[in-house]
């Protein structure tokens, strides 16, 4: 089918409607409105703005507050308690908060206060009455405060960095004297020893998984992959599917190819579970299945989809076919214009089956076109306290995660490599003594795909540290392995498979003070969007005002996402009119899902600082990727230089004489 | 009639109404004003309070935006940031940063007009001469200076640029008499160099000791336009000056001048100003006091051989 160009740019334009407004307002203020400002335009005269700007708030001794800030830190730190890892994250993040709360509210404050001030104290009048353009009166005014900011985060930066040392060595000299004197039990030793060698201020680079998936027992070929029953194993499939490709009156229906097999519980230790008696429990395999939006959270529940109750199989498994009520696919299908990845998961009932995948996999039918996943599915685990749950035990109900590490960069001259796992376990208590503290045994295996050399691990972590495993360099080398993860006691290990993955390969380690400029640099690129909202706001609020509308454009958009507000009429008046139905209930339920609907519209015009991601990173010890740098300084450039556009044309056409 | 490049101002029917937060008409400030204001001269701007002075200027300035008319300065729309460049602003009160001093103000607002660095080296410490702030004031804080600093310094700054078009609202204010009469003679040095001065007061002796031509405001609109000696000339009264006349002479003279019809006739002695009088029992003391004290004891000695 032909696409004529402007058809293109404007499905374009439209499926980015945030950059299209950006680059509207951009080109629009600087060549429409102010084509002959920036002809105008001189960099000399923008940095003497720039340095009036930054001499008035160090004259106003602006800078006097970190020495207070520092010495609150100090005193916190005093209180911080737990072991080593505990103690320096704890130092970090208080260091980084600290840093960035004393910026932000400085520059806010800076910002929206400057302009209005200056109007009221009229010293606008001499330079507004010079050839300074207001577009060079608005950069300079950035300028200057990003300067002034800038000197705040070198100065805590280099407190920062001070501090921490200090008690880094104050630290590894007590984890030394501990190692030495014997003081150190089994469950943290090698983690000590880690620390020890490479010191408690770490930037490590890692290598990461290309993929986690959580089976029922370790495959024994390509095809013998399950999932296990009783709702504590999912097997998730990605689509790539938006509202318009569905039209008004479409049939949707979910169809999936189920596998089912019974799986035997055999009453001694097994790490391999048969297939074993299946006459011995005689109820069939049972499977539902949810409609996952981009979170993997549920959007539309197994009791939703098809019928209300879970869909018996034969006893091998077979096609499952369900159809999707038009109500849940407007409640599930992004719209076009914001497309994200969504999800069908499959989730097996019954603890005596495993499932697993049959050819045909799985497919969304829309109108009798078959829709096809994205990617090969996922075998994942049920969601619990600490992440995906993977069942332990010293028997064959133990599951596996298998991490895939695929053409990753690893060390390339050592002879031992580093592995950092951090887990969370629910171990199961002794029933008569719930306080007593339990040691989990958890078994690594590596195993190499290209040369077949093989390690395995067994370590005792504590639940949600990191601990750090060393294994010789050959089992990782090339890149191309895989490791194995079961729990050998009873109760559920749990692995973050967002963010940042369980287990992850040391490849190398940056220098922790070039880390904290990397996340200083974020925070600055923070305070830089706060003083460009603040200047804008102060070209036509008084500064009160300005204040308070620097601080709701600034977590707008966060805000929205936390409270979520798409789709809750009809929850509010379930909960707090006690009615579904009716008139009135409709109407307060639309009315509300409205202005949800315009709040979120509203939010997509705002910043994203959850972007600005600058504490995370350093606080776990890695090194803050340039994925991370890169997109701040998208947020500042894509949010800022239209704001700061804005901020131009308002002055520009603002009475500066009261 | 006159060409718009012999005039440093024109405004046609310059209208500014201010407007409440609805936009209904509030205040009309300025009402269809009419003005040329020739290059070279000396031009006073004089109304009460409230009578569109400032808003002119404003308006001029680009500070506010008309309601009604148009305003040119110097051939091109009024408060176009390239006509800034040749014009210098001193306004009613000193609206400087008073963080900075007297120096950094300069050099700040000089980089503003990209006075280059070398040059602005030479141009800020003459400027600082020419309105009389000694070295110990150039390094002192704004926010410590006197009103009368204050307003030399904020003179200094509208002229940093070497200026075509200087507009001075109430310039004498806050200044000692000696300051108001260097500001008038500076004044009349600027008018010599060819500059054209709009001067904004209400202290109307300043204004008639400097000023070419003079309007009058009254609420917004203007109420009269011309030449200062034209306007203040009674054209039916005389007046002869002459030296050297004693008491008997004068009776001689007013009975003369009653019998060539004169009514209300005085003889009388002129009397100076009382501003001429400060200022040279001023300046008399400050050279007797910076005289060399060596003279004194010459003369003590010659009484005491």
């Amino acid at each position: 089918m032909f696409v004529s160009p402007a058809a293109a740019i404007l499905a374009f334009l439209g499926l980015n409607a945030e950059w299209s407004v950006c680059l509207a307002i951009v080109v629009g203020g600087l060549l429409v409105v102010g084509g002959a400002d920036v002809i105008r335009f001189s960099l000399k005269r923008v940095m003497a703005i720039a340095s009036v700007c930054f001499r008035q708030s160090i004259r106003r001794r602006v800078l006097w507050i970190t020495p207070l800030v520092m010495l609150g830190v100090i005193i916190v730190s005093q209180f911080q308690r737990g072991d080593p890892q505990d103690a320096i994250r704890q130092t970090i993040t208080s260091c980084l908060f600290a840093s960035g709360l004393l910026v932000l509210l400085v520059m806010i404050v800076l910002a929206s206060t400057n302009l209005p001030k200056e109007i009221e104290n009229r010293v606008i009048y001499t330079v507004a009455t010079k050839p300074a353009t207001r577009l060079e009166i608005v950069l300079g005014k950035v300028i200057g405060f990003a300067c002034v900011s800038f000197w705040m985060l070198l100065i805590m930066g280099v407190f920062t960095l001070g501090f921490l040392n200090l008690r880094e060595w104050r630290l590894r000299q007590a984890i030394a004297a501990d190692l030495e004197a014997g003081a150190v039990d089994e469950i943290s030793r090698s983690t000590l020893q880690y620390y020890q060698q490479a010191g408690l201020l770490h930037a490590r680079q890692m290598s990461r998984p290309a993929r986690i998936d959580l089976l029922a027992h370790r495959p024994r070929g390509a095809d013998d992959l399950w999932v296990p029953g009783g709702g504590n194993g999912l097997i998730v499939a990605e689509f790539a599917i938006t509202a318009d490709q569905v039209p008004a009156g479409s049939q949707v229906e979910v169809e999936i190819d189920v596998r089912a097999k019974r799986i035997y519980m055999p009453p001694v230790a097994d790490t391999q579970p048969s297939d074993g008696p299946a006459a011995m429990l005689p109820s069939p395999p049972r499977v539902g299945f949810e409609l996952l939006d981009e979170q993997n959270m549920a959007v539309v529940n197994m009791f939703q989809v098809g019928q209300p109750q879970p869909i018996e199989l034969p006893e091998v498994g077979g096609v499952v076919r369900r159809r999707i009520e038009p109500q849940f696919l407007e409640l599930w299908l992004p719209r076009a214009e914001n497309p994200r990845p969504v999800y069908v998961s499959l989730i097996g009932g019954g603890p005596q089956h495993a499932y697993g995948l049959g050819r045909g996999g799985f497919h969304l039918i829309v109108d009798g076109r078959r829709i096809a996943p994205v990617g090969p599915p996922r075998y994942a685990g049920r969601s619990g306290r600490f992440g995906e749950q993977l069942r332990g035990g010293s028997g064959g109900e133990a599951g596996v995660a298998l991490f895939q590490f695929r053409d990753q960069p690893v060390p390339a001259e050592a002879e031992q490599v580093t592995f950092e796992l951090r887990v969370g376990l629910e171990p199961e208590r002794d029933e008569s003594d719930p306080d007593a503290e339990v040691a989990t045994r958890i078994v690594l295996e590596i195993v190499n795909r290209s040369n077949d050399q093989a390690a395995t691990v067994e370590l005792y972590p504590e639940s949600n540290r990191s601990s750090f495993i060393q294994v010789p360099a050959g089992v990782v080398r090339g890149g191309d392995f895989d490791v194995w993860l079961r729990m050998a006691a009873d109760g559920y290990v749990g692995l973050r498979t967002r963010g940042y993955p369980p287990l992850m390969l040391v490849r190398a380690s940056q220098n922790f003070a070039f880390n904290l400029l990397k996340s200083l640099s974020v925070l600055w690129m923070l305070s830089i969007l706060i003083t460009i909202i603040g200047v804008c706001a102060s070209t036509f609020l008084s500064w009160p005002i300005a204040i308070v509308l620097t601080v709701m454009v600034l977590i707008g958009r966060w805000a929205t996402d936390q409270i979520d507000v798409s789709d809750t009429g009809r929850s509010f008046v379930a909960d707090f009119l006690g009615a579904e139905s009716g008139a009135q209930a409709r109407a307060i339920s639309e009315t509300i899902d409205r202005l949800g609907e315009v709040m979120t519209t509203a939010a997509r015009f705002m910043p994203d600082i959850s972007r600005f991601g600058a504490i995370a990173e350093l606080q776990s010890g890695l090194a803050v990727s340039s994925q991370t740098l890169l997109e701040a300084l998208g947020v500042t450039v894509l949010f800022g230089a239209p704001v700061l556009v804005l901020a131009y044309v308002f002055l520009k056409y603002k009475e500066v004489a009261p | 009639m006159t060409s718009a490049n012999s005039e440093a101002v024109i405004t046609q029917n310059l209208t500014k109404v201010y407007r409440d937060f609805w936009g209904r008409p509030k205040v009309t400030a300025l009402d269809d004003l009419n003005l040329s204001i020739h290059r070279g001269e000396v031009f006073g701007l004089l109304g009460p309070n409230g009578s569109g002075k400032s808003t002119t200027i404003k308006l001029l300035l680009g500070l506010i935006f008309p309601t009604r008319g148009t305003a040119t300065v110097l051939g091109e729309p009024a408060g176009n940031s390239t006509v800034n460049e040749r014009v210098g602003f001193l306004p009613e009160e000193s609206y400087l940063y008073r963080f900075l001093d007297g120096e950094e103000t300069l050099f700040f607002y000089g980089r503003l007009f990209k006075i280059p660095r070398k040059e602005l080296n030479r141009r800020v410490p003459e400027l600082l001469d020419v309105v009389g702030l000694d070295a110990k004031a150039r390094k002192r804080k704004l926010r410590e200076y006197s009103k009368g600093m204050a307003r030399r310094i904020g003179l200094a700054q509208a002229l940093i640029n070497n200026p075509d078009l200087i507009l001075l609202d109430e310039p004498t204010t806050g200044l000692d008499p000696i300051g108001t009469r260097e500001m008038k003679d500076l004044i009349l040095s600027l008018k010599k160099q060819g500059k054209t001065v709009l001067l904004c007061s209400h202290l109307l002796a300043d204004v008639q000791d400097v000023c070419d031509r003079i309007t009058i405001l009254y609420a917004g609109r203007m109420q009269t336009l011309g030449e200062v000696r034209d306007l203040l000339q009674v054209k039916d009264v005389t007046q002869v000056l002459a030296r050297g006349l004693g008491d008997g002479q004068l009776q001689e003279l007013r009975a003369f001048l009653q019998r060539l019809g004169a009514t209300d006739t005085t003889v009388t002695h002129p009397t100076t100003t009382l501003e001429d009088l400060f200022v040279r029992v001023v300046k008399d003391h400050a050279k007797a006091a910076a005289a060399p004290p060596a003279a004194s004891t010459e003369v003590a000695a010659a009484a005491n051989p």
